[in-house]
């Protein structure tokens, strides 16, 4: 089972890079903050933060200092990941409007504490050891980490309903409906992976990858994930088509 | 929450060419907006026009406004010239955001 995730994970790893650059090269070119906010979204939370965590996992056993760096580290950058993607949700979904500021501020504030709980109190070691964790700061770290992409899939879902509306007048693309869903999908895979992680340190205390059913679960998800992302933001030609026969034949609602 | 420009003057103009009350006005282009999967807050000229077209004349029939096809055309013809005298607003919808993510990053998208 490890090596089934290893292999997920991987390949979660992989897309989130490959789709990352090429927003981070789309952000470059247009100088947009939604476009840099979704690539240091997808580079820190879908790469940097595995690479470097599992690095602190796998690598550097017995090398105290540099795994206590090495962890401190992973966690930072995905803090800074999913602060770029709740940025991205109220700047995207909710420009201007008080209530998403307030939101967006809560959760960042939401994140931080729990970050400065998790260092402080030494339990992010728990993220690169087999040892439970004790005390709330764990299941607290993730739960804030993993409201962030709730927010987002959520903000996802309610606007593919809209859009569908839309694309029935000709007032939207099927690829740009699709895109929103498929995005939706991916990113509600991910806070569902979240949500797996704070109930099984709930429970047991450890980590996901000491039992198979969990490290199973988050495979599933991890593979939804990379295969949500590369559909919407990579799109073969062959699924393009798919999409543009599937339009006409219903009449413009892209019927996703 | 705060209507868009072009919400308020159709909002104006319904109330003024029917027997509509300026609240049963603002609601029916509330629903039919919702019904176009709009919000009165962000939206534009061009898709107000395609509402008019479409659904504005069912929804004005149901609440028994009289000759309400003539009345589409009309607000058609007057929404166009209002729209032409106001400048463009820059926006960055959301559905822009979601179309432009699409695209390469090494080419220019076709005109």
């Amino acid at each position: 089972m490890k090596i089934v995730a290893l292999v997920c994970l991987g390949l979660f790893m992989v897309s989130s890079l490959v789709v990352g650059l090429r927003v981070l090269g789309l952000a470059v070119r247009t100088r947009k903050l939604p476009e840099t906010l979704l690539a240091t979204a997808l580079l820190c939370v879908g790469f940097l933060a595995f690479a470097v965590g599992t690095g602190a996992k796998l690598f550097i056993e017995g090398t105290e200092a540099l795994r206590r760096t090495l962890t401190a580290v992973g966690l930072s950058i995905e803090c800074i990941g999913v602060l770029a993607l709740i940025a991205f949700a109220w700047r995207v979904f909710h420009p201007g409007k008080r209530w998403a500021a307030a939101l967006a501020a809560l959760l960042g504030l939401g994140i931080a504490a729990a970050l400065w709980g998790e260092v402080g109190s030494g339990q992010y070691l728990r993220y690169a050891d087999s040892t439970p964790m004790s005390g709330p700061w764990i299941p607290l770290g993730l739960a804030a980490r993993g409201a962030g992409p709730a927010w987002m899939a959520i903000e996802c879902f309610r606007f593919h309903a809209q859009l569908r509306r839309r694309a029935r007048l000709g007032l939207a693309e099927p690829f740009v409906v699709h895109r929103v869903a498929l995005w939706g999908t991916a990113i509600g895979a991910s806070a569902l992976a979240y949500t797996t992680s704070v109930v099984h340190r709930v429970i047991y205390g450890t980590g996901l990858r000491e039992h198979g059913w969990a490290l199973a679960i988050v495979s599933v998800l991890a593979i939804v994930t990379a295969t949500g992302i590369a559909l919407a933001f990579f799109p073969p030609r062959a699924y393009l088509r798919w999409i543009e026969r599937r339009s006409l034949a219903i009449g413009g609602d892209d019927g996703s | 929450m705060s209507e868009s420009r072009v919400f308020e003057w159709l909002a104006d103009e319904l109330e003024r060419t029917t027997p509509l009350s300026r609240l049963e006005a603002r609601g029916t282009i509330r629903l039919v907006l919702k019904d176009a999967g709009l919000d009165a807050s962000t939206v534009s000229p061009a898709h107000l026009g395609v509402v008019i077209t479409r659904l504005m004349p069912d929804a004005l029939r149901k609440r028994k406004v009289p000759d309400p096809d003539l009345l589409c055309e009309r607000l058609l013809a007057a929404l166009r010239a209002w729209a032409s005298q106001m400048p463009a607003l820059p926006q960055d919808s959301a559905y822009d955001v979601f179309e432009r993510l699409g695209r390469s990053p090494t080419r220019e998208r076709k005109p």
